[in-house]
């Protein structure tokens, strides 16, 4: 008896994971595919809050536009500005690898704006506040908005190498934890996208995000894309009025949009995709992409971005000395108050120093700054220096001839304890 | 019940006794620290470092104490060294560095010292106004009239010539440090303690207007870390001593640096700093500004 109940109670668990399966296939259902969109999206924005307010980590490395940011002064500098990382450029490339397979999923799956302002309006609805609609026109006018954005910022970010538009950034406010250089413009216009998300649908993502309009192009060519059966179609118009960037999909073959989220509302709201009015697919392809792909690629992508952040962890900031002697040694170093490219420049200077301590010739110094302790990797010429030299004129005092001012090192090197203080610089 | 209330206080009284001994016996890292300032003040290096590190130890995570201790420690092992060093540029930046060291933490004895040494070894116009200024700094006056008065470089120092005067003017010499002012040619940009003197100078010849003038301009010039600390120091100079009541004064006191420095504390910082374009070398600047990234850098 035992056994036969296990047995049903089995074959029930098996029953709704078939349906679960089925209903994130091919022709996908509503409910399901909701559902899991709305999971992927609580846990990426639980990711984001748990790792900013809990495990007090440095989101900012996690931006993806904070790779499109750094990039030119990298490339050309060998450094990054600020605090960003190399993890930028990842977790970037992963968002592009994922938007030229599954379009602007990143959009409607892992953004925390997008996903905050997607629930916002979702809110208003309940709240019965009034559904704003914006003229197709006076949209696509308002769309162009977020090219003059992207436009301004790398302007100024590149030309000065310097995070300018971190004042006023909402974004950063909140996974800064309140940064020091965050003014009142930052809440301000988190206020303002608020308010808007209310009555509007997603107003910054589609009018004023500069990541999105990055991610246009690469959208444009993205490889999976909704199409309609138009032999199927029942033309009732429900995958237009669902789309929530005004896609009119019930006038095109092939939605090629670049503003296309893959949010795949429009197919979850059309009554006649078990028919094949609607699917989601590469083009060209017989056969229709499950929803389980998308949030496989989403999931994949951001998997791989990270694994590649840590499994190739290349330093944000490096600095060479002098011609590449035959043998170089090698130390590596956990540097306390290594925070940022402002820090590591100062690092750079004390390893410049001229006084007793200065160290001769070859050096090669890549960094990790970051806040707590961050890594520092020094190459040396073993046959004119040493380890103990190069820790010397990190951690030592250095009196300047033209300030004529003695400048103590704010730098602590985990392990190296010149003043024989123990605890807590020990290994 | 009394008896109840007899043990109990009996046991707080027990209690307000011995806590406060058992707890006198413990040193603070601040009174450590403190004790430090005391001792090097005294010329105690070597107890004035147990003291730095001793503070160091007990407040591993405050940064003050740890610099400080490491500061010390490079002054002592500095302090031993110098004597045997064969390299003359060496010695000499040494020299300088244990120099301003003495006068940071007004060990005045030392300085006299040294700068004597060092003096008597150079003889160039930075040995001389080093001198003469511990000299002034100490009162002997006669000292730094005597290390200034005979050189023929004094005039065209104004550093010195400034330091002259100063000597001069506490010598009883007034007219011939009038005389030395009224030569004397500032160069075009000069340095906020070059106007610092100036306005001493000025000051104690009577020159009122000119000294708040000067006064004023120093504070200018004078990097914003720096400027409330040279604000409070400027009052016990002996030469404003008639005019830190007046309103004239309280208004040059107001003055604000022009100097632009960071304000950088790592991290979140580089948007404010004013200094954060110069960081890039595609700036133009090859080095990072002088004063980027807090005001402790070399």
């Amino acid at each position: 008896m035992r056994g036969w109940v296990c047995s049903v109670q089995h074959g029930r668990r098996v029953r709704r994971l078939r349906e679960t399966w089925a209903g994130l296939g091919p022709i996908a259902d509503r409910a399901t595919v909701k559902i899991t969109r709305r999971l992927v999206q609580l846990g990426f924005l639980t990711l984001t809050i748990v790792g900013v307010y809990i495990w007090q980590g440095n989101a900012e490395r996690w931006c993806p536009f904070g790779g499109v940011e750094g990039i030119y002064t990298y490339v050309t500098e060998g450094n990054l500005v600020c605090s960003l990382g190399v993890s930028n450029f990842y977790i970037l490339g992963g968002v592009l690898l994922m938007t030229l397979l599954v379009r602007r999923a990143f959009c409607s799956h892992i953004c925390p704006i997008g996903t905050l302002s997607e629930w916002l309006h979702g809110l208003g609805g309940r709240a019965r506040l009034p559904r704003l609609r914006v003229a197709p026109r006076a949209d696509r006018l308002l769309s162009l908005l977020k090219y003059v954005v992207l436009v301004v910022i790398l302007w100024v970010t590149w030309s000065a190498s310097e995070l300018h538009f971190r004042v006023c950034d909402p974004c950063y406010a909140l996974i800064s934890r309140h940064g020091e250089d965050i003014t009142i413009w930052a809440y301000i216009v988190a206020g303002a996208i608020v308010v808007a998300s209310l009555v509007l649908i997603l107003p910054f993502c589609r009018w004023l995000c500069p990541l999105a309009a990055v991610l246009n192009p690469f959208s444009r060519i993205g490889v999976g894309r909704i199409q309609r059966g138009a032999e199927a179609c029942v033309d009732c118009g429900a995958c237009a009025a669902a789309c929530p960037v005004a896609i009119p999909v019930d006038r095109c073959r092939e939605v090629t949009a670049a503003r296309c989220l893959a949010c795949m509302n429009c197919l979850t709201a059309c009554p006649a995709r078990a028919e094949g009015a609607l699917r989601f697919a590469q083009r060209g392809a017989k056969s229709a992409w499950p929803y389980g792909v998308v949030v496989a690629v989403v999931l994949g992508c951001v998997g791989l971005a990270v694994a590649a952040a840590y499994a190739v962890p290349l330093p944000s900031f490096t600095q060479e000395w002098g011609v590449p002697p035959a043998h170089s040694a090698t130390v590596e170093l956990r540097i306390r108050d290594l925070t940022c490219r402002g820090r590591a420049t100062l690092l750079v200077y004390y390893l410049e120093r001229d006084d007793e301590y200065a160290l001769a010739g070859y050096r090669r110094l890549e960094a990790w700054p970051g806040p707590g302790e961050a890594l520092a990797r020094i190459t040396y010429d073993p046959s004119v220096t040493d380890e103990v030299a190069i820790k010397d004129a990190i951690v030592e005092a250095y009196f300047d001839l033209v300030e004529r001012v003695w400048r103590p090192s704010p730098f602590e090197i985990v392990g190296y304890d010149p003043l024989g203080l123990g605890a807590p610089g020990g290994p | 019940m009394a008896a109840r209330l007899l043990l109990a206080g009996c046991v707080a009284m027990v209690l307000a006794v011995v806590v406060p001994a058992l707890g006198a016996g413990e040193q603070t890292a601040a009174e450590a620290f403190g004790e430090g300032a005391k001792l090097l003040e005294a010329g105690d290096f070597a107890g004035a470092l147990e003291a730095y590190t001793r503070a160091a130890g007990l407040e591993p995570e405050n940064a003050e104490y740890r610099q400080q201790a490491a500061l010390v420690k490079r002054v002592v092992a500095a302090r031993e060294l110098l004597d045997e060093m064969t390299d003359a540029q060496r010695w000499e930046r040494t020299a300088l560095g244990l120099h301003y060291f003495y006068h940071d933490h007004k060990v005045y004895g030392e300085a006299l010292a040294l700068d004597r040494k060092v003096h008597e070894r150079l003889n160039s116009p930075v040995s001389a106004g080093l001198l003469a200024r511990t000299c002034l700094v100490m009162d002997r006056n006669a000292e730094a009239v005597e290390v200034l008065r005979g050189r023929e470089d004094t005039r065209t120092t104004p550093e010195n010539a400034v330091l002259l005067g100063l000597a001069l003017v506490r010598e009883g010499e007034a007219e011939a440090a009038k005389a030395l002012l009224s030569e004397m040619e500032l160069p075009e940009t000069p340095t906020a303690v070059l106007l610092f003197d100036s306005a001493r100078l000025r000051a104690a010849t009577g020159d009122t207007d000119g000294a708040l003038k000067a006064l004023s301009q120093s504070f200018e010039q004078t990097p914003p870390s720096r400027l409330a600390a040279v604000k409070a120091a400027a009052g016990e100079f002996p030469e404003f001593a008639g005019l830190v009541k007046t309103d004239a004064y309280a208004a040059a006191l107001e003055t604000k640096s022009v100097i632009q420095e960071s304000r950088c504390s790592g991290g979140a910082g580089c948007g404010k700093c004013p200094s954060r374009t110069q960081c890039s070398s595609q700036q133009g600047g090859e080095k990072h500004p002088a004063g980027c990234a807090g005001e402790k850098k070399p």
